[in-house]
């Protein structure tokens, strides 16, 4: 690939460049950053002349947080941003691969629109990228086995369970009105995560959920799981007790002295004639 | 009469007391004692107090569990799980044992200056290098996989370095080491704890991790944003200051 200063290619690899019609093939969407630190990148796959999308998979990424998840956000165009701390610099990192096939026969096209590229120097400056398209041929004839021997990629052999994750409790006043907010995520380097699902309490009920996620209790009284659960199902479980949490202790022992107080003034209206029997002898 | 003296002394006394109470709380101490039970790691410490340095039962080579710190300033991993335990899984009743494998970081830095490491953007160690300025340590438990990890160093002026990444593959056949990592003098030049690099710290607890990130998040892309929360004063939250913050980033 030529080199130019200050710049990067977005690049397609697949393991053929022929499938059949209706078979699953993979596309993986690589970047290299052209001897740059890159920290965070964004941009649109466009599919054309109809490519139907499978799944997404990001599992094994270069990208450490997912701004906005790889998704499909129309018919043919799939949109992501991603941040690595500290930045990544090779030739070919590895964004994520999509999963595709096509009803018709024809040369379909994949290529990239909107693509910024940002430089880790503390200023979020840009690189100029050149994005590379791919072309796939899609036969007619169903079952090309001689051409696609290794095209069944999608099937993932994961058997490791998403990286063990740190849960945190928060409050923002511009987050949920500065109420406590569950914060988590984590990784699975295989066939990546598929969803989080939080319980509240050992007799709540899992739900499906994202980060951040608005504690139903208040108080943080009782152990919240989170659950982690990777595109095959492995699943990892993090619980968060009470004893990990930090209480507002002034403010919980400040209702406890007003109460103290509030309960001997009490007593001592009540008693008032005894005490100033006893006063007096 | 009495009764009235009485109830105003009363009030008087646990007023006081409360007042004394809530200020002693609140007082933040800023001279520190050197040594183990400072809650700060120092040299020949795994852990301080409630300071583990990002360690957890997992980087020590257990499954899952609660990693606590001893009075002596060594990990207590009592409450930890062991390996042989497996984690729960529902991909189709079979038992899975994690395949997991360690990574051992040796490099040299300024004399007891405090060497943070980050896997993935997430703080997995803290440790001190020695009077040499040399460190090293090892992390257990790591899944196999392509991860980047991150180092960065402190000096006692909290003064930080930049992150130096380092992409890996881990393999299951053996430990992976990265060594001979410098983080020389002259490269502490971002100020911990001062204004210059603290607004990427949107929660203000001294770190920019994850948590600044998922409050960025929320805002990114919507109608006007707090100003805290956007970085380069341009009214808006978008992929800029998401590379501003990761720059900044201590995890």
């Amino acid at each position: 690939m030529p080199y130019f200063a200050n710049a990067s290619n977005l690049f397609f690899y697949a393991n053929n460049n022929q499938f059949s019609r209706n078979e699953e093939f993979v596309v993986e969407v690589r970047l290299d950053t052209q001897n740059e630190n890159i920290n965070a990148i964004e941009g649109d796959i466009i599919l054309l002349n109809g490519l139907n999308v499978k799944s997404i998979n990001s599992g094994g990424s270069v990208i450490n947080f997912w701004i906005e998840n790889p998704s499909v956000t129309n018919q043919n165009t799939i949109h992501f941003a991603g941040l690595t701390p500290g930045g990544f610099n090779s030739n070919n990192n590895f964004l994520f691969k999509i999963t595709l096939f096509s009803k018709t026969a024809g040369l379909k096209e994949i290529n990239a629109s909107g693509v910024r590229v940002l430089k880790n120097d503390g200023l979020g400056s840009a690189v100029v990228n050149t994005t590379i398209p791919i072309s796939i041929l899609i036969n007619t004839k169903i079952n090309n086995e001689i051409f696609n021997f290794f095209s069944f990629d999608d099937v993932i052999d994961d058997k490791e369970l998403p990286e063990s994750f740190n849960p945190k409790i928060t409050k923002n006043p511009d987050i949920y009105n500065g109420q406590n907010v569950l914060i988590f995520t984590t990784q699975d380097k295989i066939s990546g995560i598929d969803h989080y699902e939080v319980r509240e309490g050992e007799l709540g009920t899992y739900k499906n959920t994202e980060s951040p996620y608005l504690l139903k209790n208040q108080d943080i009284n009782q152990s919240i799981y989170i659950k982690a659960i990777d595109k095959v199902g492995n699943t990892r479980i993090e619980v968060l007790r009470p004893i990990n949490v930090v209480q507002d202790v002034v403010k919980t022992n400040n209702y406890f002295f007003i109460l103290l107080l509030l309960v001997i003034i009490l007593l001592v209206i009540f008693f008032r004639k005894r005490i100033s029997k006893f006063l007096k002898q | 009469m009495r009764i009235k003296i009485i109830i105003i002394l009363i009030i008087l006394i646990f007023g006081t007391t409360n007042f004394v109470l809530a200020v002693t709380e609140n007082v933040d101490i800023s001279a520190t004692v050197l040594g183990c039970g400072d809650d700060t790691i120092g040299v020949g410490e795994s852990c301080d107090g409630a300071d583990l340095g990002g360690a957890s039962c997992v980087s020590q080579g257990f499954a899952s569990g609660t990693l606590t710190c001893t009075s002596l300033c060594a990990f207590n991993t009592s409450s930890c799980i062991a390996s042989s335990t497996p984690a729960p899984t529902s991909s189709g009743g079979g038992v899975i044992l994690p395949t997991t494998t360690g990574v051992i970081f040796s490099g040299n830095t300024i004399p007891l200056g405090k060497v943070y490491i980050l896997k993935d953007g997430q703080l997995i160690s803290t440790i001190v290098a020695d009077e040499n300025g040399n460190f090293n340590t090892q992390i257990n438990g790591i899944s196999t996989g392509p991860y980047t990890f991150s180092v960065y160093g402190e000096n006692k002026q909290k003064m930080r370095s930049s992150l130096l990444s380092f992409p890996v593959h881990l393999t299951n056949s053996s430990n992976t080491t990265i060594d001979n990592i410098v983080i020389n003098k002259d490269s502490f030049i971002l100020d911990s704890y001062g204004f210059s690099y603290l607004r990427p710290d949107i929660n203000h607890d001294r770190r920019v991790n994850f948590l600044d990130f998922s409050i960025m998040r929320i805002w990114y892309k919507k109608y006007a944003p707090p100003a805290y929360v956007e970085l380069n004063n341009d009214n808006k939250v978008d992929l800029v200051d998401f590379s501003i913050m990761g720059y900044y980033w201590t995890g």
